[in-house]
């Protein structure tokens, strides 16, 4: 008689991350001391530290088998959740399950010792992973082939290079069978043969089904390896799904943060040119004539001022972020103190490396513009931007006819970004062009 | 259990810290045995000459107590830094962190019974008989480090957070030395303050230890009973305050 062996009730979910929320303390001044401790208890100011939350309601399930990346800034808590995952930091609050034998590489060689050699330091690894002597030494021999060190199985670790050392610790790691496998920019280890080696076996772990949770900042890494993936913001969840449109997210985010710091710095560029306008008014009342050159990025006789710079998208929206073949539109507004004959309004595009895009006035265009007097408003108007992924510096001037005195320059003093957009090409410029073949 | 799971890395980080303790030095081994050796001489010049304690045997009455405080000492004070001393195995990979403090409580409980071996010729040579109540002497070695590892528990895991401890504990044990019988004999207590004085379960260790090794008693029902309970308390003790503590170690280190 034998017994049909009965399916044993199976978790689906590898690792089961509920409601985590982690708070980090940042202490002014240490108490390690229990007198110091002691003495900030009666004083009554026992928070004498900064809080804050590295991980704050944190919830997701990685089925058995799946690949999981986690992207986020640096300080985003993905290296926070992956020690919670390990074991290493404790939740204040919510949960954490794990299903199976845990493998985390959150940094390799822990507990190596330079004095042994490789192949005790093996030993001792593979003890700290949880290994007996048995299975190591079955393993033994795969570990050192892996790692290419078969040749220095006896030499002292501490004659190692910090490349051979790495790979020793990749592979005592991957040697040890685990189920779910923690990564946290590990392989950025060895050479670009290594890498590849390592890649290699991760991929082949997701073959054998095992569950992998990656840490990155390669997005390529990222949608490669990963099917799903979640993106941290300030330690909460702000997306989850598919690589693809997680990392998209990031992307997102990251142009709004720039657009953010961007238009921050934009308005300061702005609020310089107020604070000249208040200087302008006094000079006005005392009747003397001011020159605007106090700043290395400004320079002009101040007769005509170029008193904001704004730049536009399409729909009427100001904006710093751009992407190559949308509308940029400049607009900048100027006060003429006098009547002033046939100014010639400029603008010059830099890369922030300095390479000069182009410099174009409203003389070479043919814009000849007859008098101007009080305030007004001129517009640079692109229709398709052809400048690709970079920074870019924006220079906005006025000048007399002669293009020689200048009436106010403000040199490089406004910055927007392009990202890619339809058009992703390599290079400072897209040219509009066709292929044939044939 | 995580004892049996990761028995290789405790063997492999008790013979590390016993390789550093011995090895790193010319005479090794040979340091353990002359410190207490010497101590006792001092102490036996000291004591017998300016006290003149009518106490039989007293150069291996000294030597007993000596040896066996050394243990507690030991073993307290190398455990209260265990976790502090790996910080690499507590923040940048999971072990179950009371490996760190056992590993170092087995390695003086290694020390200690190696020390206890060779005290044995000695026994013989000084005058001593033996009898089969030596038998008694690992259980209560293992009674011993029940106490002392549940002492170890709690100083490691608080030690993280309060680095004056070690301040702290030095004193205590100063005190400790000379609240336990190791160079008096226990008649010299106050018969009004003994209940209290023999509450103390090191005392009764001590006393224990020359009973079976000394004196061929086998030791009262109540000092097995009153030691025992006080290892169960406090290695329970430990244990919780250790579980407590040790969630917030990683940060802390």
């Amino acid at each position: 008689m034998f017994q049909i062996p009965k399916p044993k009730k199976q978790e689906q979910d590898a690792i089961i991350v509920e409601n985590v929320s982690k708070r980090f303390r940042i202490p002014h001044e240490k108490n390690t001391r229990l007198f110091e401790h002691i003495v900030a208890r009666l004083k009554g100011s026992s928070s004498t530290y900064e809080e804050f939350w590295a991980v704050k309601d944190v919830s997701f399930r990685v089925k058995k088998g799946e690949t999981l990346g986690i992207i986020g800034e640096n300080g985003s808590g993905k290296s926070t959740i992956l020690k919670i995952i390990a074991g290493v930091l404790w939740p204040d609050s919510g949960s954490v399950k794990v299903n199976g034998r845990i493998a985390p590489f959150l940094e390799l060689g822990v507990g190596f010792q330079p004095e042994l050699t490789a192949e005790e330091n093996v030993y001792l690894y593979g003890s700290i992973m949880g290994m007996n002597r048995t299975q190591i030494k079955n393993k033994i021999d795969d570990i050192f082939d892996f790692a290419e060190l078969e040749r220095f199985r006896n030499a002292k670790l501490k004659n190692f290079s910090s490349g051979m050392y790495a790979r020793l610790a990749f592979s005592t790691a991957i040697s040890t069978d685990p189920d779910i496998i923690l990564i946290d920019e590990a392989l950025a280890v060895g050479d670009e043969a290594f890498q590849k080696k390592c890649f290699d076996k991760i991929n082949e772990f997701r073959g054998e089904g095992k569950t992998i949770v990656f840490v990155s900042h390669g997005m390529e890494a990222v949608k490669q390896l990963c099917e799903r993936s979640i993106l941290l913001n300030h330690g909460k969840m702000s997306s989850i799904g598919h690589s693809e449109k997680v990392v998209n997210d990031y992307h997102v985010d990251m142009h709004i943060k720039e657009e953010l710091s961007l238009k921050k710095q934009h308005e300061k560029m702005n609020e310089q040119v107020a604070v000249k306008e208040v200087l302008k008014e006094t000079a006005k009342s005392e009747k003397i004539e001011t020159q605007v050159t106090s700043a290395q990025d400004r320079w002009g006789s101040g007769t005509v001022e170029i008193t904001e710079v704004k730049f536009f998208a399409e729909d009427g929206s100001e904006r710093h972020v751009f992407k190559t073949g949308e509308p940029l539109i400049v607009q900048m507004r100027y006060f003429a103190r006098t009547k002033i004959e046939k100014p010639v309004f400029g603008i010059a595009i830099h890369r922030n490396d300095g390479v000069h895009i182009t410099g174009p006035n409203t003389k070479s265009h043919n814009n000849v513009i007859d008098s101007i007097e009080g305030e007004g408003i001129v517009r640079y108007i692109i229709d398709s931007l052809p400048l690709l992924k970079g920074t870019y510096l924006f220079t906005a001037a006025v000048y007399d006819f002669a293009c020689v005195n200048p009436y106010d320059h403000h040199e490089k003093r406004f910055t927007f970004k392009v990202v890619d957009g339809e058009i992703k090409d390599y290079g400072m410029l897209y040219i509009p062009c066709r292929w044939e073949y044939h | 259990m995580y004892i049996l799971k990761y028995k290789e890395l405790i063997k492999n980080l008790v013979i590390s810290d016993l390789k550093t303790k011995y090895a790193n030095s010319i005479m090794g081994f040979a340091w353990s045995m002359l410190t207490p050796l010497l101590m006792m001489l001092i102490m036996y010049f000291v004591f017998n000459n300016v006290f003149r304690f009518t106490q039989e045997h007293y150069a291996l009455y000294l030597l007993i107590g000596v040896t066996g405080w050394r243990f507690f000492a030991n073993g307290t004070s190398t455990a209260m830094v265990s976790i502090i001393g790996k910080s690499s195995l507590v923040t940048k990979i999971y072990i179950p962190r009371e490996i760190l403090t056992l590993s170092v409580v087995i390695s003086a409980f290694i020390s200690s019974f190696l020390e206890f071996l060779v005290l044995i010729p000695l026994l013989l040579i000084f005058g001593a008989s033996f009898s089969l109540t030596i038998l008694l002497f690992p259980v209560l070695q293992v009674i011993y480090f029940m106490i002392i590892y549940g002492l170890a528990l709690m100083l490691a895991s608080l030690y993280v957070y309060h680095r004056d401890l070690g301040h702290i504990w030095e004193v205590i044990l100063q005190i400790g030395f000379f609240l336990s019988p190791i160079v008096y004999p226990v008649s010299l207590i106050p018969e009004k303050y003994k209940f209290y004085y023999m509450l103390n379960p090191i005392t009764r260790l001590i006393e224990m230890y020359r009973d079976v090794l000394l004196f061929n008693l086998i030791p009262g029902f109540i000092d097995f009973l009153l030691t025992i309970v006080s290892g169960i308390i406090l290695f329970a003790l430990g244990s919780w305050l250790f579980k407590r503590l040790s969630r917030r170690f990683a940060e802390n280190i």
